[in-house]
């Protein structure tokens, strides 16, 4: 391509072109003698570019122009003409309108570029918007030609809103920020999903629970100071929505779509976050989008009407470099994708580092004017920009020009940071020229403000994004998770207790007690109105006597209470002086001092060990196929001889240090009381349980319980085995500790067979096993019933046989 | 003449770790000859200590441990004695409030005592920087910081340790450990939940839990929740254990996951570490700051997320090793012989003064 020339006057104006590139000019245009040359080049220049415009002057007025905004140019059609394209553009149509290709170029993701360069001049402005009113996503905008998207009833209602609040009221006002704010937010409609205030221990007075029916949630985030950035990712952590929106206290919102307004943005896939005008209550600007102008965040338009924007656009969507925190919508995806905010920010930039970020990860950030809300900006802080903030900001996006803030406007070495602001509606360089502008997004993968920044840290932090975008893809690839995970919340949140109490509110305040009841209503002197005043008085001091009835059984029932309470203490501290005696005499024979804390924790008082490997192929020996219980389950080594014999056993054992030993070995034992692990059972029976270790130490009547679920537990060739230490033939140590007991072989073939087993009894060598009793259940025979009773359940028989 | 010192505490118990921390504190100091005793409000057999009512306070150097009011420090305030404040941070009351409001109250009264001793205090001595900050808030200026101190007695393992090509761990499996109080604010319900969705998976995973319910309700809430959740078979509530079987669970354990949302040190992730178990954390209170680079921080503790968390270090043996290794050699850092020394740091010019100067 070597010229660019007027080929013919079309349709829409003359036409430039050569070869592949095409301009639609009015009649009207002057155009500059440097015009071809400079777009040619900026076209050779960047060879993926579709399209590409410039500054025009109107009227002796120079219009200088932001950088590309799809936004933009769909709210305000034809802002951007002329245009030059690329005739090789897919979407390029030599009969078609240039504001329809302009709008075709907005929809589509073309590199279009903006010269900072007068290069026409017009005695009118170049096109009059004329908005496409077929397209139902859009509505009138606020002037002429302008539009604006309607708002999205369903965004609205995915929304989580996030609150960091310290509860604190505006000077000389009662009512805290935080309830104002909740109750202009009980407006919307439909309702937010959720609003979560995240509150620290700064918090002054109670966090409303309650604002009409708007679902709230208080977040506690911890102590320390109050941390914007990190309050925020506490609440985004917490948050459900598809979307979040961060908002702060100190805001009072308008109407009831505004939230929806700015939602709809986010249908758009490549809008990452959607910011709103907040306006001082005095109906100025306080927040239309943010410009960076030498690496300093500036708020463009502070102080001015909103209507007084109009010439930059400033009342309609439009693209930003940045948009303010404390009313920033985003989908929560993207913010956990990015990282959340950045704790090195805690309280400012935090918001505009996060938009860069997220423009980082390929989102575009815009603003929204039609949702508008209040600010009262300067009551919730003092508005100071530490030193060290502007140093961490330069340092980490030291670089960064916004494409959208026009170089004719740049201030250089401004040192004011508010007062400044009100400078960008003066008049600007007229005739300057600046290099090429794109509003690129840089497609880089999301940088992530490392928490670790030791050197070898990087890996880690990689891991940890990758985890939670992972779980991030597996909700929402897999129905069946989220609908777990909200479950599992859900039955968490009916758990907690519902109302939090305060330990200083569990007596009522007396005035909120009513203590006086009027028993003589106004109803006349009539003989009717007598006996109805007769009848209240009567009941009313029935009911009085009555309650003070309940009140003496109540108090006397308490008293009663407490006598036991004290007995139970006493006898307590008996169990306790019994035990402390045992424990000197049982130091007295081992000669040698027992550690307390080890006898509290290690139950050393009741644990028997394992019996020997040779006991251990015995008891084997006698297991069925088929399921197997082993009680106690000790250290594990009977279940896993047995299991690795083939068989299918798990065991059960009270005792935790035998539990980790099992599971250190990994044997399946399970930590639970025996006789309630096996009444729990409805759904299984077994061929074979088998009884050792700590059923040595039981006493009698929880054997008997013992065998009656055991029995219950085996199905028709149900055997049991139990592996017998004699307590005849303890050791005086153990005698001691063991006093009363474990039962012996002979009883224990005893009771059996008064449980309906067939029973024999089987000799071993083991330094404390005697006897293995081998019970084998006959389905076909009754117990035997020396008194027989008239009961039908076996085990009550059984019982009964017992006693 | 032989300076005296006098820890303050306001009970001592077993497992516990500030006790642990003053009981180390004490060999510390008397093995550079100083005379320490530990104050607490109830001996509980214990013959080593003296109890508040015989107290005479008429020792060089006052050192109290707060972080939970008491009774001993009202009779600090009360008696307006200057003291060496040792912090190890406060939990918010608003975790039990709702479960306890006894402890909640407690807790509250443990924040307005500290705002009391602050005037008091000479110099303030805490176990992180998190907590560091919240002192210098309050105004206290002379903040130094010194992790608890903490030992791990590795003589009672007669296992072998902990080998980095340890064997992968089944498909279906893997052991979850958490060790801490059970609490609200240590949230345990986050790990059953969590539990819940990683047992879809690994039907064989398990998960134990190690320490001292602080309430019934709460503790017997969660048994309901991993009932719900059909997983109380593989959740093991061990209670309080002794030392010999805390160390072999960090041995036996595949993987250490706190979801607690407010620590201020956090000694069981450092034992974690040192048994060169890998650790994932929420990322709350102290707890980043001491998992420094050596463990997962996540910033998103719902149950997805903290599975997809377990399951991946239980799956890539890599990220296992690497945190192992990682690990151990962070733990080093909160050593006795490195902690003891920071502590001495921390005491000693108020020690070598001159009775005098200090009271």
């Amino acid at each position: 391509m070597t010229a660019l020339k007027v080929i013919s006057p079309g349709a829409h104006g003359i036409a430039l072109a050569e070869d592949d590139i095409a301009v639609f000019l009015a009649d009207d245009v002057q155009l500059d003698p440097r015009a071809c040359e400079i777009i040619l080049s900026a076209f050779n220049q960047y060879p993926e570019a579709e399209a590409l415009y410039w500054d025009v002057m109107v009227d002796g007025h120079r219009w200088a122009r932001p950088a590309w905004s799809p936004t933009r140019v769909l709210s305000e059609p034809g802002v951007t003409l002329p245009l030059a394209f690329r005739s090789s553009w897919t979407g390029f149509d030599i009969s078609a309108a240039p504001q329809e290709l302009e709008g075709r170029l907005a929809s589509s993701n073309a590199l279009v570029l903006h010269i900072p360069t007068v290069l026409t001049r017009h005695s009118r402005t170049p096109a009059e918007g004329v908005p496409d009113s077929d397209d139902l996503r859009y509505e009138p905008g606020p002037r002429p030609g302008t539009r604006r998207l309607r708002p999205s009833a369903r965004g609205q209602s995915s929304t989580s809103i996030i609150i960091p609040s310290a509860g604190r009221a505006r000077p000389g006002e009662d009512t805290s920020m935080l309830s104002r704010c909740l109750e202009t937010l009980a407006q919307l409609e439909p309702r937010p999903k959720e609003v979560i205030v995240v509150v620290g221990d700064e918090f002054e007075g109670e966090p409303p629970q309650r604002v009409d029916k708007l679902p709230i949630r208080i977040k506690h985030r911890g102590t320390g100071s109050f941390h914007f950035s990190s309050a925020i990712n506490c609440g985004l952590s917490a948050s459900r929505g598809e979307f979040v929106l961060l908002l702060n206290d100190d805001i009072e919102a308008e109407g009831s779509d505004w939230l929806g307004r700015m939602a709809a943005h986010l249908d758009d896939p490549t809008v990452g976050a959607v910011g709103a005008a907040l306006l001082y209550s005095d109906r100025t600007v306080q927040h239309a989008g943010v410009v960076i102008e030498g690496a300093h965040p500036y708020h463009p338009f502070w102080n001015y009407s909103l209507a007084d924007t109009a010439p930059f656009g400033g009342d309609v969507a439009r693209d930003v470099i940045a948009v303010t925190g404390a009313c920033l919508l985003a989908r929560r995806s993207d913010l956990l994708a990015v990282g959340g905010m950045s704790p090195e920010f805690p309280v400012s930039f935090g918001d505009v580092d996060l938009c860069l970020r997220l423009r980082q990860f390929g989102r575009r950030v815009v603003v929204e004017p039609a949702a508008l809300l209040l600010h009262h900006e300067s009551a919730s802080r003092e508005r100071v920009i530490e030193p060290w903030e502007w140093d961490r900001f330069h340092g980490r996006w030291g670089g960064i020009e916004d494409p959208w803030y026009h170089p004719a406007y740049w201030r250089p070495n401004n040192p004011d940071y508010m007062n400044h602001n009100a400078d960008h509606l003066a008049p600007v360089d007229a005739e300057g020229s600046w290099p090429i502008r794109t509003a690129e997004l840089r497609p880089n993968p999301p940088s992530v403000p490392s928490k670790m920044n030791s050197p070898s840290g990087g890996d880690l932090t990689r891991i940890q994004q990758e985890i939670q975008v992972e779980a991030e893809i597996r909700r929402r690839h897999d129905s069946e998770i989220v609908r777990l995970e909200s479950e599992l919340i859900t039955i968490w949140d009916e758990i907690v207790p519902s109302k939090a109490v305060n330990s200083d509110d569990i007596i009522p305040h007396a005035e909120s007690v009513p203590l006086s009841f009027d028993a003589n209503p106004p109803l006349g002197n009539q003989p009717i109105g007598r006996y109805i005043k007769r009848v209240i008085r009567k009941t009313v001091r029935w009911t009085l006597h009555h309650l003070v009835a309940q009140m003496n059984h109540l108090s006397r029932t308490l008293d009663r209470r407490l006598n036991e309470i004290e007995a139970h203490a006493h006898h307590q501290n008996k169990l306790l002086e019994y035990q402390n005696t045992r424990i000197a005499h049982l130091e007295q024979s081992l000669q040698m001092p027992i550690d307390n804390h080890y006898l509290v924790t290690s139950d050393f008082l009741a644990l028997p060990s394992d019996p020997s490997s040779d006991v251990i192929s015995r008891i084997v020996e006698y297991v069925q196929p088929g399921p197997c219980l082993v009680l106690s389950g000790g250290c594990g080594n009977i279940v896993k001889s047995i299991c690795d014999n083939g068989g299918a056993a798990y065991g059960v054992e009270p005792d935790k240090g035998s539990v980790i030993i099992a599971m250190q070995n990994d044997i399946d034992i399970r930590l639970d009381d025996m006789i309630s692990h096996m009444a729990s059972i409805h759904d299984k029976e077994f061929d074979t349980i088998v009884l050792a270790n700590a059923i040595e130490i039981l006493p009698f009547g929880c054997i008997v319980d013992l065998i009656v679920e055991a029995r219950r537990l085996l199905n028709g060739n149900g055997r049991i085995v139990v592996a017998v230490a004699d307590p005849a033939i303890r050791n005086p140590i153990e005698s001691e500790l063991h006093n009363g007991l474990g039962i012996s072989p002979a009883t224990w073939q005893y009771l059996l067979q008064q449980a309906g087993f067939d029973v024999r009894r089987e000799e071993v060598s083991d330094s404390r096993i005697t006897q293995l009793v081998i019970a084998d259940f006959l389905s076909d025979k009754e117990p035997t019933t020396p008194t027989s009773t008239s009961s039908t359940d076996p085990s009550e028989r059984f019982q009964t046989n017992l006693q | 003449m032989t300076v005296t010192v006098d820890l303050l505490i306001s009970e001592l118990a077993f497992g516990d770790a500030v006790s642990n921390h003053t009981l180390l504190l004490r060999e510390i100091l008397r093995g550079k000859g100083i005379r320490t005793n530990v104050i607490v409000e109830n001996a509980q057999n214990r013959s080593d200590v003296i109890v508040l009512d015989d107290w005479s306070a008429d020792c060089d150097v006052v050192i109290l441990q707060h972080h939970i009011g008491s009774d001993l420090s009202d009779y600090i305030i009360q008696h307006q004695i200057p003291i060496v404040l040792n912090y190890h941070n406060i939990t918010p009351a608003s975790f039990f409030s709702s479960w306890q409001p006894d402890v909640a109250a407690h807790l509250r009264l443990g924040y307005q005592q500290l705002s009391e001793l602050t005037p008091l205090t000479l110099r303030a001595i805490t176990d992180s920087h998190f907590n560091a900050r919240e002192l210098t808030e309050l105004g206290i200026e002379d903040v130094a910081v010194s992790p608890v101190l903490w030992t791990l007695d590795d003589s009672l393992l007669d296992e072998v340790p902990r080998e980095a090509e340890q064997s992968a761990i089944a498909e279906d499996g893997g052991t979850i450990l958490f060790v801490g109080r059970i609490a609200p604010n240590k949230c345990h319900h986050d790990l059953i939940m969590a539990f819940g969705v990683l047992s879809r998976t690994r039907p064989k995973s398990r998960l134990v839990l190690i320490g001292d319910p602080s309430s019934d309700h709460y503790s017997n809430s969660l048994k309901y929740l991993a009932r719900r959740l059909g997983v109380y078979d593989r959740v093991f509530f061990a209670g309080k254990v002794s030392t010999q079987d805390l160390l072999r669970c960090y041995q036996m354990a595949d993987v250490f996951v706190s979801a607690s949302e407010h620590e201020g040190f956090g000694v069981p992730i450092v034992e974690a570490m040192a048994s060169g178990l890998p650790v994932i954390a929420y990322n709350a209170a102290a707890v980043a700051e001491t998992v420094d680079g050596v463990g997962i921080v996540l910033d998103d503790k719902r149950p997805v997320t903290l599975a997809q968390a377990i399951d991946r270090v239980l799956r890539d043996d890599r990220i296992r090793q690497d945190l192992c290794a990682r690990g151990k050699e962070a733990a080093k850092r909160y050593d006795i012989s490195v902690t003891g020394r920071q502590m001495w740091d921390a005491l000693r010019d108020l020690l070598d003064a001159s009775p005098s100067e200090v009271r």
